[in-house]
């Protein structure tokens, strides 16, 4: 089968699937959807108050994204397309190339469809024509089962040729990655996580933190000025070294996620490092439990506490944690199923 | 024992804090909802808005957090006045985190937040104001699914605290049904709600129902959605008492959710059901629960269409399950209940 892949380009996703399809004996290619800056130039002023403006420029912009595709899949000839998200299509070109192609155009929803509303406040329409629609949270369901497409739920994975075990000293007590001030419409995601890490830094533990834009919360919350700022790269490869280094990843997810969980859960997991990961209805159904999860500030004092002075519950914890992810969560799996529901489509 | 209740919330959210504020006073205690309109925020927020897409971010947070702390100088200076046992705040943002932990800590008054908005999704151009949470006491939840973020914002104490109706507001009427099916909604506004709505209701035009569409706004979408066409539209805003007389005039009420409440049935299933109306509502995973599987759902488009033209063909159906929905609705789910669940969460009276 040939398989179309198409995502923005600050996400690993694609090309993991596209590796993934290729490891399977199948063809793939990946195009990203966000290319240039006034695209996303034009998205952010669709906050400001030159809002209509931008819409428009949007609009001339998606329709040119959308003709980046149709003019792909008429050169890749694919047996179907995968988008990723695709905040960056108008319902009509995914129509079109459906209706001139007469292939399946599966999404693969990774946030929450109604948070697209934030720079297009009728974007969630053009989820509308795509021929199924995957979502990585159970809970995304009510946002997109009125388009009479089909809805699978697709957890999202990891890629175990990036994310593994090194040997390296964990010189790193507890170990945080994130954005303090992420790009809308993820911006209250950071205050919350400054609220999280201020509770473990008032305990007196030593954190580092892979994170930007610290100085937006600061005057919030003060206490995150004792927090150890790590400066490097933020690639799957960079990111997984720094995962190998700490004792304990607090993993805390975007607030889009209800049930289940972004990619970082499977990447720390895959990792063979010991994570401490918010509480999410489906995390212990997807890891049998193995995943240590804390549910409120009080409980993560506690599982601190306890996790970082005892190696052994630790390294149980992140092996039987890897053991699940390497069976059931690699992008290798969701592939597969991909593909199953691929051939659902394919007459 | 009576206690004084100082109720803070803005217009909107189908006035529940006035809803509210009857519902305190009907139980016994002292209320009164303290609402000041912010009178200059189009111009606050222009300059919030353009500073926040800027480099100059943390600046804009900061002065936006000001502005807000100038508006909460007045409620601040209205619980002096007032004296209450206790704040009870829903939909309302003029206030900072840190004015909330003045007044439970240095006032030694509890401060209950009723959240009925998805802080991922509602804090659209103000980032930061799921802070505002933070330092209350006590945080009631309307839907079970916003409750992770909840739970790591500070030390509060977590309960649910489910939609309710107005049973002063929504009651069952002797009306003629005269209309199939029917449904109330803004459409004005262009959010993804609306675009549900749209989808849903151009679903049963396609089917043929005749559909009497309560839709401020649904006129502009008649070019892309042609079937809406076929709506017996009334492009106008109605207050609660005239719901409650299209309610009563149904014989099928749609019972549509908001996409922000994703596991809980909104406040319309709540006041449908009071009115003593037949609804088919929107699945939500814990409707079943809190309506004791009184209240129809569907799935699917296919599955509503399918279920419309039973009852539309089913009185006897339709009059049992209004009948239970409505018994229960009394029993469990008004706001003078809900009232009693604050004061016992609250007080343990």
């Amino acid at each position: 089968m040939r398989i179309l892949i198409t995502d923005s380009s600050s996400r690993y996703i694609s090309r993991a699937l596209s590796e993934s399809f290729k490891e399977l004996g199948h063809e793939s290619m990946v195009i990203f959807d966000d290319r240039g800056f006034y695209l996303r130039g034009f998205h952010a002023l669709t906050l400001s108050p030159f809002r209509n403006g931008a819409r428009r420029l949007l609009s001339i912009c998606k329709r040119r994204t959308g003709a980046a595709l149709e003019k792909a899949v008429s050169a890749f000839r694919p047996d179907a397309v995968l988008v990723i998200q695709g905040d960056y299509y108008e319902n009509s070109a995914i129509s079109r190339i459906k209706d001139r192609f007469h292939i399946p155009i599966i999404n693969w929803a990774v946030h929450d469809p109604v948070i697209s509303e934030f720079f297009d406040p009728l974007r969630i329409e053009h989820f509308g024509s795509y021929s199924h629609i995957l979502i990585a949270d159970e809970l995304w369901k009510p946002c997109v089962y009125f388009f009479d497409t089909p809805v699978s739920y697709m957890p999202l994975a990891g890629d175990p040729m990036v994310y593994r075990p090194l040997a390296t000293e964990k010189d790193i007590d507890i170990l945080f990655v994130g954005d303090f001030f992420p790009p809308s419409p993820h911006g209250t995601t950071g205050i919350v996580h400054a609220r999280v890490l201020e509770r473990i830094l008032r305990g007196g533990y030593r954190v580092q933190a892979l994170a930007r834009h610290r100085g937006a919360v600061l005057p919030f919350v003060p206490k995150l000025a004792k927090l150890s700022l790590i400066r490097g790269p933020r690639s799957p490869l960079a990111l997984n070294a720094l995962y190998n280094r700490a004792k304990i990843v607090l993993n805390l997810f975007s607030l889009d996620f209800k049930y289940d969980a972004p990619e970082s859960l499977f990447s720390v997991a895959l990792s063979g490092a010991f994570q401490l990961a918010e509480y999410k209805k489906n995390i212990p159904l997807l890891f049998c439990e193995s995943v240590i999860c804390f549910g409120s500030l009080s409980e993560l004092e506690t599982k601190v506490s306890f996790y970082l002075h005892n190696a052994a519950a630790r390294e149980h914890a992140a092996e039987t944690a890897l053991s699940a992810a390497m069976r059931q969560h690699t992008y290798r799996i969701r592939s597969e199923a991909i593909l199953k529901i691929i051939s659902s489509h394919v007459k | 024992m009576k206690k004084r209740v100082l109720l803070f919330g803005a217009d909107g959210y189908d006035n529940v804090s006035v809803n509210m504020e009857r519902a305190f006073r009907a139980i016994g205690h002292d209320a009164e909802r303290f609402y000041y309109p912010p009178q200059a925020e189009n111009k606050v927020s222009f300059l919030y808005r353009v500073l926040l897409r800027t480099p100059f971010q943390s600046k804009a947070l900061r002065f936006f957090e000001d502005y807000k702390r100038n508006l909460g100088e007045r409620y601040i200076s209205k619980i002096k006045e007032y004296k209450p046992d206790l704040i009870f705040i829903i939909h309302f943002s003029s206030i900072t985190g840190e004015q909330i932990r003045y007044i439970t800590q240095t006032l030694g008054i509890p401060v209950a937040w009723w959240v009925m908005g998805d802080e991922s999704l509602v804090s659209r151009y103000t980032p930061f104001s799921v802070d505002t949470y933070t330092f209350c006491t006590h945080l009631m939840m309307a839907d079970i699914s916003w409750l992770s973020t909840f739970r790591l914002l500070g030390d509060a104490k977590i309960s649910r605290l489910p939609f309710a109706a107005d049973t002063h507001l929504y009651m069952p009427l002797r009306r003629e049904k005269k209309f199939d099916v029917s449904i109330i909604g803004n459409f004005s506004y262009n959010v993804s709600a609306v675009i549900q709505r749209i989808r849903i209701v151009e679903r049963l035009c396609r089917d043929d129902f005749h559909v009497h569409a309560v839709a401020k706004g649904a006129r502009q979408f008649f070019d892309r959605y042609p079937e809406l066409r076929k709506l017996d539209l009334v492009d106008e805003f109605y207050l609660a008492p005239q719901v409650n007389e299209v309610y009563n005039q149904s014989q099928v009420i749609l019972g549509i959710n908001s996409p922000q409440a994703k596991s809980d049935p909104h406040v319309r299933v709540m006041e449908i059901a009071a009115s003593g109306g037949f609804q088919i509502a929107e699945f939500r995973e814990n409707t079943n629960e809190l309506m004791e599987g009184t209240v129809v759902q569907f799935e699917s488009l296919g599955e509503l269409s399918e279920l419309t033209a039973f009852y539309l063909a089913h009185e006897t159906e339709r009059k049992k399950s209004a009948h239970r929905a409505h018994e229960l609705v009394l029993k469990k789910h008004t706001t003078t209940i809900r009232a009693r669940q604050v004061i016992k969460e609250v007080f343990g009276l």
